[in-house]
């Protein structure tokens, strides 16, 4: 019966499918586009309070920069994390789909033809596609009201690099936090371990403060500071690399360099997240269901 | 009993095509002869005798409006159907060369009534009877050997002292969920899983719809194992829980029917014939553009069950579908369900805990009782076989003399100017003309022990005979 209503597979029908969830999760995301515009405007709130510290910081020496970054500097890049993170913060991915396995709704996953990372990938997509529809009135605004703290736009090159660093973080992001949601297989409650990652990542990210800080921090390694480690780890291609882009703290070869390190994170990530789904549906048909 | 067939006529032309819904193992197979038989004869005896043929798996069934539909077996010799068959002709292989099941549809003509003729050729393997022997792929849907499922279980202690010593050091029980199951059910069966809770009904359904592997044993269904969930298994089988929602929960029905249009790849035109249909048949077109959130428990599960039939799945495991819905609601489902399963020749496994679901819609009955298979079955003879007496309910004028009651000798409840009495079913031939000729007797009617009251006695005997069995 289902022999023939079956189509076969034609190409792109993985693609096909994947634009068939995109278009739901938009409309279902649309449900919801109230909650999104005060939320933006809440969420520059905390950069106020960064401009006043580092006013302070700025006033109290006599330096007129610290790590390579001026006072304007330090608000232009605050922003542009900001803008970083709007691209490589999950909100509820994890925890979500750490729910999904305690309730049960992942089932859903087991039975049906479909796979649940592309389903993840499609509704975030969604998500975020609605996200910066809402958002960017709030994002042009400050950004307007902020120009005189940046300098002169850079090159297209230096601009294309930042775009598809942005493209990056989101995947990273994503894939990062989709492998932790996974760890809801073995634990039943991850929300303590997302809450000690995100304290990492928020240290480690340069959402607190820029990484080049860390340039001083020596690691015991005889030349090797902390800066340069944090610059294998994955955490700072989610907020801090985009921005010292735009800024152009990184250019040439170390550019090329740094984003190939972000781009073979996400390869490791998305790997590591489709090994925790293998696994963990194993031990979920094994012990639960 | 034996009859001989009397002509039939030419007009009735030889069908040939699956065997009708509710006839499986170990009597039938895919017809592999297409032809014509010429001058095909036959009559068809009451289908009792004839289930004796089949070894209990014929059934009848009523089909609506009256209309009561006669499956049976006719033994046809040299192209000719000598008579309704029993295992003897079978035996009498080199005589016998095709079986055909015959469809009475007109019930009021009797015995001498006629219909579609589905003829297979004759193999010895027909009446292979042996439950041991393989069944062939083609017939049997699922298939389920040994199946065995264990949980491992923690304890949690009461207390924080416990607790905390529980971090350290947790006790466990290994639980036996489903212990060693054999099932085989044949295409077109619908089948209802009975049993108290706990006792493994869902386990089994996980088990066959591969979100759970086994601990021990093999099944398959379809051909596949489900707990591999190959796609190509996944596109044609679907599993409906009562209370868990496929279904967008902000979004209007459609568009999850689009989804579902898209991952189980249906061709379009295909899609919306279907879509269609199901929704046409249970009323509920108006619904579809409706968020789901905001309509009622009984419309959106009838959405569920859209959802899950719109890539006519040749497989469908429902897990309480009626629960928590109104009189109303649960009549239109089983009408469904019942319309699509035999449009589609559907093979259904239910589990539920109304015997209204049970007694609309399945022909086979499969007990469950703690993790093991108590009684498999048809519906009808659950009632022959475990109950020993009939309810009598005698409407008197006005309230009658207890004591004349009860000199009867039966149990008996009295509610006013009504009695009810259990009699014991050998004894009903001899004990109603005698009740029936005491005075002041309105009214009487005689019925079978009510399905729930047989299951719950099934459940209860069964928990008896564990903890019997546990103490010594």
């Amino acid at each position: 019966m289902s022999d023939a209503a079956a189509m076969p597979a034609k190409p792109f029908q993985g693609l096909r499918t994947w634009w068939t969830m995109l278009r739901i999760c938009l409309e279902e995301r649309l449900v919801y586009r109230g909650d999104f515009a005060l939320g933006t405007l809440m969420r520059f709130l905390p950069i106020v309070t960064q401009v006043f510290l580092w006013t302070a910081v700025f006033a109290a020496t006599s330096r007129s920069d610290i790590a390579g970054y001026s006072r304007n500097d330090i608000v232009a890049y605050y922003l542009l994390t900001m803008l970083t993170r709007a691209f490589s913060s999950m909100p509820g991915l994890a925890t979500g789909i750490a729910r999904s396995v305690r309730d049960g709704s992942v089932k859903k996953f087991l039975i049906q033809p479909v796979d649940y990372v592309g389903f993840l990938l499609a509704a975030r997509v969604a998500h975020k596609l609605v996200y910066y529809a809402v958002a960017a009135i709030p994002f042009a605004l400050v950004f307007f009201l902020c120009r005189g703290y940046f300098p002169p736009p850079p090159d297209a090159v230096t601009i294309a690099a930042f775009l598809l660093s942005l493209v990056l973080s989101f995947l990273l992001g994503f894939f990062m936090e989709a492998a932790l949601g996974m760890l809801g297989f073995w634990f039943m409650e991850v929300s303590s371990i997302v809450f000690g990652y995100m304290l990492v990542q928020y240290l480690l990210s340069g959402h607190m403060f820029p990484i080049d800080l860390l340039r001083t921090v020596p690691t015991g390694v005889a030349g090797v500071s902390l800066a340069d480690v944090v610059h294998w780890l994955p955490f700072e291609y989610t907020a801090y690399f985009s921005s010292a882009v735009w800024l152009g703290k990184v250019q040439g070869r170390d550019l090329v360099a740094a984003l190939a390190i972000e781009a073979g994170w996400v390869v490791v990530m998305a790997v590591a997240c489709r090994i925790a789904w293998w696994r963990g549906t194993r031990r979920y048909s094994a012990f639960g269901g | 009993m034996r009859k001989d067939f009397g002509p039939l006529g030419e007009d009735h032309a030889i069908q040939i095509h699956d065997p009708p819904a509710g006839v499986g193992h170990p009597v039938h197979r895919q017809p592999q002869h297409v032809g014509r038989i010429p001058a095909l004869v036959g009559r068809v005896g009451v289908w009792k005798e004839l289930a004796d043929v089949a070894e209990g798996r014929c059934a009848e069934e009523g089909v609506g409006d009256g209309m009561e539909e006669h499956v049976g077996i006719a033994v046809a010799d040299r192209g000719t159907i000598v008579r309704d068959g029993d295992a003897a002709d079978h035996q009498r292989g080199a005589r016998t060369e095709a079986v055909g099941v015959v469809t009475e549809t007109d019930s009021k003509h009797g015995a001498h009534s006629s219909g579609d003729v589905t003829v297979f050729p004759y193999t010895p393997a027909m009446h292979n009877t042996d439950p041991a022997a393989e069944p062939t792929p083609d017939d049997t849907v699922i298939h389920v050997a040994r199946l065995a499922k264990e949980y491992r279980v923690f304890d949690k202690p009461e207390g924080l002292a416990a607790s905390i010593r529980g971090l350290f050091h947790r006790t466990s029980r290994v639980v036996e969920a489903v212990k060693g199951v054999d099932l085989d059910v044949g295409r077109g069966e619908f089948v209802a899983l009975l049993g108290p809770n706990g006792a493994g009904k869902t386990t089994l359904l996980k088990l066959l719809s591969g979100i759970i592997t086994p601990t021990r044993g093999t099944a398959t269904v379809l051909g596949h194992v489900p707990w591999e969930r190959a796609d190509d298994f996944r596109r044609r089988f679907a599993l409906v829980m009562g209370q868990r929602n496929q279904l967008w929960w902000d979004l209007p029905a459609a568009e999850s029917f689009r989804l579902h249009q898209e991952i189980y790849r249906i061709e379009p035109a295909r899609f919306e014939k279907t879509r269609d249909e199901l929704v046409d048949m249970l009323d509920v077109r108006r619904l579809i553009l409706q968020p789901v959130r905001e309509l009622s428990l009984g419309e959106r599960m009838k959405l569920e069950l859209v959802a899950a039939l719109l890539h006519e799945p040749e497989v469908l495991f429902l897990d309480e579908p009626t629960i928590g819905l109104d009189v109303v609601a649960q009549h239109t489902i089983h009408e469904f369900l019942r319309d699509v399963q035999r449009r589609r020749r559907m093979t259904v496994m239910l589990t539920t805990h109304y015997m209204k679901d049970v007694a609309a819609l399945c022909e086979r009955v499969v007990v469950i009782t703690r993790g093991d298979v108590l009684y498999d079955g048809s519906l009808a003879e659950i009632v022959d076989r475990f109950t020993s007496h009939k309810i009598v309910t005698l409407d008197f004028d006005e309230a009658p003399d207890r004591e004349r009651i009860e000199r009867f000798g039966f149990p008996c409840d009295f509610r006013g100017p009504q009695v009810i009495l259990r009699i014991d079913r050998s004894r009903i031939a001899d004990a109603l003309p005698v009740i029936l000729g005491s005075e002041g007797v309105r009214d009487v009617s005689v019925e079978d022990v009510p399905l729930e009251e047989i299951v719950a006695e099934l459940f209860r005997a069964d928990s008896r005979q564990a903890a019997a069995g546990a103490s010594s």
